[in-house]
């Protein structure tokens, strides 16, 4: 402590701060004068101009715009103009180039050769499916499953064994992955396909805000690698696919996945084998599921009954399932999800009254039910949603009404079928 | 209340062309840094504050600017206003050449008016949307430092690399 605090009526009273300290302090507009000099003197070869103290009014305003003020007036542009930008000047690349944040790659050398992270630095959202397929480049023909879309030549293999001819090896894949970890520590999303759990490994070690996953072709293997991204919060993934190629994911997979993501909010599971086990796993450890989606599973029977188990679910889809569960087992041990709220059905095979009245029991709780697309529904299957609370809001989309009915009113069914 | 004349502060701004302003202490607080100034050391001496960094012309537009918003500010908000607030904003960027908006913005920037920075970055936006790469090199003054490779390089990897998405929601 100084005499002078002390004191406060010593004539050696601190003087108030004069403007100048203070500018001083801010050195923000400092900063942008310094900049403009520093360009001043480099772009300014013509000795008149130059003098020792560049005058404001001398220097040449239309460098000076810095580069915050820049980004500010960039991000206001539509994003079909980002690539005409990128033209500009080098320095607008690398401008334009920060705003960036989502991105579909194309072409893997793109991201192998490290051009990806360096004109693009800031990326959270990166999808690489289509960067994982050998595509010709001037071919006029595109090939759409589903999910997948490529283009391909017109001498593609007669037994469909197209995608799988088409996909980069694991190798490849991992060493990419590799570049891509390290070039976007803040990586948020990222979908890929035919990686091996070594690839995923390393973006579990170097992308820690990894929220959302698609992995397409996984496998129980694979899934090792996933269960080491902690914070991941949805997930999709993609065992088998008709006609395209077929993956492995059992409930040894299912079992690793739910030990390792415990924080999974959104889990799709599309092609995946297993069983009562697997879902009962993930139903005990991802205590904060909402939302499962179930699409063209190929789970053996009994599985329904494993629903039970996610306490916390809200919302359940099924969609394109062939089947929905053949032998659910007694009533006693089929449980019913407490808190969910939504049956989303989907493009499904219900004609199995043992199956629908099965998956009602278990959906209990729910408040809505939406039926899409879905075929083998009939008068019998609204004794079913009897079970469920009393009041359940109908939807069928394709007849674009929407019904709320209560269950337990027979005389209704018939009405309502007809809508 | 009393109708006899109360002193309301004003105070000196100079600019670099060596001109003062006195505004209204309102007024000046509308400029973030000058507030900042006051607000650390209220009992900073009234000397005129020098603005190196900002034109005469510039500092009266953006003082006429920073009295209108103020006096639109007083008034009751409602759609009708912000239709004048808008009209206001129109107007006054219409006029100007793309020399004094960029002058306008640096001097917006340095004495960090949110408002006015904001809607002259976006009237700057508006001027180069959708706008060729020659109109937007000419509008800001700048050279094509690229020489014929790297210029195809790029257009090679716009064209075939990537694809831009739209982010979901974050």
């Amino acid at each position: 402590m100084s005499v002078l605090e002390e004191n406060p009526d010593s004539p050696l009273k601190k003087r108030p701060p004069s403007w100048s300290d203070i500018w001083l302090k801010n050195t923000k507009p400092l900063k942008h004068v310094v900049f403009a000099m520093q360009l001043q003197s480099l772009a300014s070869k013509d000795p008149k101009s130059q003098t020792l103290i560049p005058k404001f009014a001398n220097i040449d305003r239309t460098l000076l715009l810095p580069d915050e003020l820049l980004l500010k007036i960039l991000s206001r542009l539509p994003i079909s103009q980002r690539n005409p930008n990128s033209l500009v000047c080098k320095r607008w690349l690398n401008l334009q180039g920060r705003l960036v944040r989502s991105l579909k790659i194309l072409d893997w050398d793109f991201l192998e050769s490290g051009r990806l992270i360096t004109r693009f630095p800031n990326l959270t959202h990166v999808d690489l499916l289509n960067g994982c397929l050998f595509s010709p480049r001037n071919s006029w023909i595109l090939l759409t499953h589903r999910m997948v879309k490529m283009q391909t030549s017109s001498d593609f293999c007669s037994n469909w064994k197209l995608l799988e001819a088409s996909l980069l090896p694991v190798e490849i894949v991992d060493r990419g992955l590799q570049a891509l970890a390290n070039g976007c520590p803040n990586l948020r999303r990222l979908v890929l396909i035919n990686a091996s759990e070594l690839g995923l490994l390393t973006v579990a070690e170097e992308c820690l805000t990894l929220q959302e996953l698609e992995l397409h072709k996984c496998n129980d293997n694979v899934l090792r690698g996933i269960a080491a991204c902690e914070n991941l919060q949805i997930l999709k993934l993609v065992g088998n696919v008709d006609g395209l190629y077929s993956s492995l994911v059992s409930d040894i997979g299912l079992t690793i996945l739910a030990q390792g993501c415990k924080r999974l909010v959104k889990l799709e599971l599309s092609g995946c084998e297993g069983s009562f086990d697997g879902i009962k796993a993930i139903g005990q450890c991802c205590l904060m599921l909402e939302e499962l989606t179930i699409s063209d599973h190929r789970m053996d029977d009994g599985w329904l009954a494993a629903l039970s188990f996610c306490e916390n679910l809200k919302t359940l889809k099924l969609l394109s399932c062939k089947r929905i569960d053949l032998s659910p087992g007694p009533d006693e041990y089929l449980g019913f999800c407490p808190a969910l709220e939504r049956l989303h059905l989907q493009k499904c095979q219900l004609r199995s009254k043992k199956s629908v009245r099965a998956l009602f029991r278990v959906c209990e709780a729910v408040r809505e039910v939406v039926v899409q697309d879905c075929w083998g529904f009939d008068n019998d299957m609204f004794s079913y949603a009897s079970v469920c609370s009393p009041f359940v809001r109908l939807m069928w989309p394709e007849r674009k009404k929407k019904v709320t009915f209560c269950c337990n009113d027979e005389s209704l069914w018939p009405l309502i079928f007809k809508c | 209340m009393s109708m006899a004349a109360v002193e309301t502060k004003k105070i000196t701004l100079r600019t670099a062309d060596n001109h003062e302003f006195e505004v209204e202490e309102a007024i000046a607080m509308e400029f973030s840094t000058i507030k900042t100034f006051f607000d650390e050391n209220p009992d900073a001496s009234e000397d005129t504050i020098p603005l190196p960094n900002v034109t005469s012309k510039c500092l009266s537009a953006i003082i006429e600017y920073c009295k209108s918003h103020l006096a639109f500010r007083a008034r009751e908000t409602s759609s009708s206003i912000d239709e004048q607030v808008r009209t206001y904003d129109e107007e006054f960027v219409k006029a100007r050449d793309n020399e004094s908006l960029k002058e306008l913005i640096l001097a917006a920037n340095y004495l960090n008016i949110k408002a006015l920075l904001d809607m002259l970055n976006q009237a700057v936006a508006d001027r180069i949307k959708n706008k060729s790469v020659e109109y937007v090199r000419r509008f800001f003054g700048l050279e094509n430092d690229y020489t014929p490779e790297e210029e195809a390089a790029i257009r090679a990897e716009n064209e075939w690399a990537f694809e831009g998405v739209d982010p979901d929601d974050d």
